[in-house]
C-alpha cells in the first residue's frame, strides 16, 4: 500500500507533499489527502512542506494505515490520480473504516490513536476512540485501573458513597 | 490478588463474544497506556455510555472529576449526538378488576433498531400527563396539575421542579429548551390569569431557568396562546395561537428572546402538531378538502401534509405547506407518545 501511495503522480493536478515516518519510510500524497490532518494542512499554510514533512512519532507501518485511511477520504482522491477507486461511496467508507478498526490488534490501534492525535484528525481519531470506548463500556472500575495502570485514591468509604449513589450502573 | 482472580474467572467462563473483548483488554501493554495523553484519554471517555462512565466515576480522584466537569459533559453531549438513539414513552393505566382505573404507569424505553430495552419506570404518582417534551436527552414531564419534573433518562435523575403560576386553563403545553445565549436550559410556560377590573383573561408568559428554584414573569405574548405543545428549535421556542374551535388557523408562534413573533401557516388547518425533526420545525396538519363533486353535501377530505417551517422563505408562499410530504415519521400507537432524541447525555 505504501508502495502505491508512493507511485502517485502529479499529473491529475494537486501539489504532491513528502511524508517521512520515524523510520525513514517515504510517502508521496497529494494535498487534498495529506490536509485532512489539520497538523499538516496548517504546514501547508505556512509554506513549510517543501522538504517532506517528518513525523519522528509516527512509525511506517501506522502511516501506512493513516494514508490509507487519507486517501480513501479524500474526496478528490480520483482527481490525483490515485490507485485508489475513483469516488468512494459512503457506504463503502463505512465499510472501509470498520474494517479498518475492526481488524486492529490493541496495541496497533492505540498507536493509530495517538497518531491521529498528533496529526490532528478529527474523523479518525473519533473513530478509533469510539472503538476504545466501545471495548471498555461494559467493564467494572477494577477492569479499568487495571488496564490503565491507575491507583485507587479514594477511601473505602468514598468509593462505597460514590456506587451507593447509582447503584444501578453496577448491575449487569 | 482479588483482581487476578477476577481476570481469571472471566477467562474461563468466556463463552460469548464480548468477553473476549475483556480478556484483550486485560491484555494490552500496560507500558503503552501510561502514555496515554490526558486529551485522549478524555475524548476516549466522551464516547463511553452514561452507564458505564456511571460506574467509572468511582476508578480514581482524577477520573471522578473528569467525568464530572462541565467540560466533559458537553464533549459527551457532542459525541451521543453522533449516536442518536430513540426514547419511547408509553402511558397505561392500571385498572382495577372493575375496570376502574388506579394508577397510571409510566415507563421509559429505548428503542435501538430492532430492540426495545427497557430503561425505568416512573414514580407511580404521575397523573394525566400532557406530552413530555426533551431538549438535549432531558425530558420535562408535566401533569395537568400543573407539577413539572425533568428526568434524564440516562442517569435516572428526577428532579421536581416549582410550581408555577396558578393558570386558569389546564393542560397547557411546556416549551423546554437550551438557550444557547445564557448557557442554560429553560422552561417557558403560558397561562391565563384574570385581569382586574376588566375581568378578561389574559395570557402570560413565564419562564424557569434550571439551576434557579423561581419562575420569571416576561413579556406578555400579543396573542393568546393554544395548548398545543410548543416546539423548541435551536435555541427559540415555537408556539401556537388560540384559533376558534374546530378548524384552526395555524399561527405558530415564535418565543425566543428577542420577543419576534412571525406568522408562518396562514391556511386553515385541522390537527396541527409540530415538531423539531433533525433541528428544524416540521409541522404536521390535515387539511381540508372539498369534494369538488358534492360541494353541497360539504364532503371533506382529510390529506396529511408535513412540512418543514423554514424562518423566512415560508412566510410568503400560500400553498407551499407540502414541502416534504414524503417523511416518514415514525407512527406509535395511542397511548405511546414520542420523547425522541438523544438518551446519553
Amino acid at each position: 500500500m505504501a508502495a502505491a501511495a508512493a507511485e502517485a503522480t502529479t499529473d491529475g493536478g494537486g501539489k504532491m507533499i513528502i511524508l517521512i515516518s520515524a523510520d525513514g519510510k517515504r510517502f508521496e500524497v497529494t494535498e487534498a489527502v495529506a490536509s485532512q490532518s489539520q497538523l499538516i494542512s496548517n504546514m501547508i499554510e505556512d509554506d513549510c512542506t517543501e522538504n517532506g514533512v517528518r513525523l519522528p512519532n509516527v512509525d511506517g507501518d501506522i502511516l501506512t494505515m493513516v494514508v490509507d485511511y487519507c486517501n480513501m477520504h479524500a474526496g478528490d482522491a480520483a482527481a490525483a490520480g490515485d490507485t485508489m477507486k475513483a469516488s468512494s461511496t459512503e457506504e463503502e467508507l463505512k465499510k472501509f473504516d470498520a474494517e479498518l478498526v475492526q481488524a486492529l490488534e490493541n496495541p496497533v490501534l492505540f498507536k493509530l490513536i495517538l497518531a491521529a492525535n498528533f496529526l490532528n484528525i478529527k474523523s479518525l481519531l473519533d473513530m478509533t476512540c469510539q472503538r476504545v470506548a466501545d471495548m471498555m463500556s461494559g467493564k467494572t472500575p477494577e477492569q479499568m485501573r487495571e488496564t490503565f495502570s491507575i491507583e485507587n485514591d479514594f477511601t473505602p468509604e468514598e468509593e462505597a458513597a460514590i456506587r451507593q449513589e447509582n447503584a444501578w450502573a453496577f448491575d449487569d | 490478588m482479588e483482581m487476578m482472580k477476577r481476570c481469571s474467572d472471566i477467562q474461563v467462563s468466556s463463552t460469548r463474544p464480548r468477553k473476549a473483548m475483556r480478556i484483550a483488554i486485560n491484555s494490552w501493554s500496560t507500558i503503552l497506556l501510561r502514555y496515554i495523553p490526558e486529551d485522549v484519554l478524555f475524548k476516549i471517555l466522551s464516547w463511553l455510555p452514561s452507564k458505564s462512565l456511571i460506574r467509572f466515576r468511582s476508578v480514581c480522584k482524577a477520573w471522578h472529576a473528569t467525568i464530572s466537569s462541565s467540560r466533559f459533559v458537553n464533549a459527551h453531549l457532542e459525541c451521543s449526538k453522533q449516536r442518536p438513539s430513540l426514547l419511547v414513552i408509553p402511558g397505561s393505566f392500571e385498572m382495577k378488576k372493575n375496570g376502574e382505573n388506579i394508577a397510571f404507569l409510566m415507563s421509559l424505553y429505548k428503542y435501538q433498531d430492532p430492540n426495545i430495552m427497557h430503561l425505568q419506570d416512573f414514580p407511580r404518582g404521575i397523573r394525566k400527563w400532557i406530552r413530555p417534551v426533551h431538549c438535549d436527552g432531558l425530558l420535562l414531564i408535566s401533569t395537568r396539575k400543573h407539577k413539572m419534573m425533568i428526568c434524564n433518562p440516562s442517569t435516572r435523575e428526577i428532579v421536581s421542579l416549582p410550581e408555577g403560576s396558578h393558570s386558569l386553563c389546564g393542560g397547557m403545553g411546556l416549551g423546554f429548551g437550551f438557550d444557547p445565549h445564557s448557557n442554560k436550559y429553560k422552561v417557558t410556560r403560558a397561562f391565563y390569569q384574570r385581569d382586574y377590573p376588566t375581568t378578561r383573561q389574559v395570557c402570560k408568559f413565564e419562564v424557569l431557568t434550571l439551576g434557579t428554584d423561581a419562575w420569571r414573569q416576561t413579556e406578555d405574548p400579543p396573542y393568546p396562546i393554544d395548548r398545543l405543545t410548543p416546539v423548541h428549535v435551536k435555541g427559540a421556542i415555537y408556539w401556537k395561537k388560540k384559533a376558534a374551535a374546530g378548524i384552526q388557523q395555524g399561527l405558530p408562534l415564535q418565543h425566543p428572546r428577542n420577543g419576534v413573533y412571525q406568522t408562518f401557516l396562514k391556511k386553515a388547518v385541522m390537527d396541527l402538531h409540530l415538531f423539531n425533526y433533525a433541528d428544524s420545525l416540521v409541522a404536521q396538519w390535515r387539511l381540508i378538502l372539498q369534494s369538488a363533486a358534492a360541494p353541497a353535501a360539504a364532503l371533506v377530505t382529510a390529506l396529511l401534509a408535513v412540512a418543514t417551517l423554514m424562518s423566512c422563505n415560508f412566510k410568503d408562499s400560500a400553498d407551499g405547506e407540502v414541502i416534504r410530504a414524503d417523511l416518514a415519521l415514525p407512527t406509535w400507537s395511542n397511548d405511546a407518545q414520542v420523547g425522541g432524541g438523544r438518551r446519553d447525555s
